[in-house]
């Protein structure tokens, strides 16, 4: 199993993409925004071939509470301490199966 | 909200710093860049150009949400901030209308001489800070990788800004094409152009071949390299060569990123 610290968290710093989505850093944000402006995050046939970068439960439940999670709709004490942030992302770094992303870029013994 | 409260992963009594990336557009057509298509150097096609008005930044940005953070660092991810239009205007309303101090990223190679002034005057040097990629000492070194930037303007640029009190850090990163020239670079950075610190870093994102192969904006094939300095070389670690001791001294320096991080405006 995977020892994740997030190194972002760890400053206490988060970030705010150009469309206003709050992410927990710039890797897993540069993937979203992508995956977003290209419309993969919820193409079938990529979901159908359990791409694991856009099917990995954090990621598909982020797209779920994507209004929730928008600075241009929500206040930012709200969004930092929303379910996502909170339980959704902590949860799966405790997991057997956290994003590859996290896993890559924070796993302590990596 | 449907997402229930718990507890972050934040701790927002120290109030977090908000990473933002506020426009999409550029002037450069930096090779290694996300934004770039290394295929004539353009913005790639899927991303949407945007730029954030004063308007959408204080709407998303409420005194309440500014008075929830420390720190703006204002990178440049998919662009440069200072394409944003209202650019001036949103630092000034941070400046005014909160404690938030402000570091921000740029190519430097847009604008004029006058905005830099202005620039310059709005932030304390403990409020906020310029980095500009600087990468040569002559135009054809600066812009093999800064492609699109006009050194003399950059230069200009960046003098009006120190001239008018602004705090301007230089961002070197190292290629193959200008290894040679680093102490020349900071040279130049802090006795021209009056900089206050600077961090030189190897480029990370070549592949195993050290090499990569481009179209430029002219339809000309060019490579770009890796630098073949290891990475404990001590150019990375060079002193600052002359500052402004009588400031750093009284006012700290607060602003002073200790690293930077790996995917900042490359």
């Amino acid at each position: 199993m995977a020892c994740i610290e997030c190194i972002w968290a760890k400053d206490n710093k988060f970030l705010v993409n150009p469309d206003g989505q709050v992410w927990p850093c710039c890797y897993l944000s540069n993937q979203g925004f992508k995956f977003k402006e290209k419309g993969q995050w919820n193409d079938p046939d990529i979901i159908a071939r359990g791409v694991n970068d856009i099917v990995n439960p954090i990621m598909q439940k982020y797209w779920e509470w994507e209004d929730e999670l928008n600075i241009n709709n929500h206040s930012l004490a709200e969004i930092l301490n929303h379910e996502w942030f909170a339980k959704t992302l902590p949860d799966s770094w405790e997991g057997d199966n956290p994003h590859r992303i996290c896993v890559m870029m924070c796993d302590k013994d990596g | 909200m449907s997402g229930k409260n718990t507890m972050s992963i934040y701790d927002l009594s120290k109030k977090p710093i908000a990473w933002i990336d506020i426009s999409t557009y550029c002037n450069a057509g930096c090779p290694q860049c996300h934004r770039t298509d290394p295929n004539g150097l353009g913005k790639i096609g899927w991303l949407p150009l945007i730029q954030w008005s004063l308007e959408t930044f204080k709407k998303a940005w409420t005194i309440e949400n500014l008075n929830a953070i420390s720190q703006f660092e204002i990178c440049g991810t998919w662009g440069d901030p200072l394409m944003c239009k209202d650019i001036y205007k949103i630092c000034e309303y941070i400046i005014k209308e909160s404690d938030v101090s402000i570091l921000m990223n740029t190519n430097g190679g847009m604008r004029d001489d006058d905005f830099w002034w202005e620039l310059g005057l709005l932030g304390d040097k403990n409020r906020m800070q310029i980095i500009f990629d600087v990468e040569g000492i002559n135009q054809e070194m600066h812009s093999h990788y800064r492609r699109k930037v006009n050194f003399e303007k950059l230069k200009q640029n960046i003098q009006s800004f120190t001239a008018a009190g602004g705090n301007a850090l230089a961002h070197v990163i190292v290629f193959k094409h200008n290894e040679d020239y680093i102490e020349q670079i900071l040279d130049m950075c802090y006795n021209e152009l009056d900089m206050t610190h600077h961090v030189v870093q190897l480029s990370n994102r070549f592949g195993e071949s050290g090499k990569e192969e481009y179209i430029d904006e002219k339809g000309n094939p060019f490579i770009l390299e890796e630098s073949s300095l290891p990475v404990g070389d001590p150019r990375f670690e060079l002193p600052a060569p002359h500052r402004d001791h009588k400031w750093w001294k009284e006012k700290g320096h607060a602003l002073v990123l200790p690293h930077l991080d790996t995917e900042r405006n490359m």
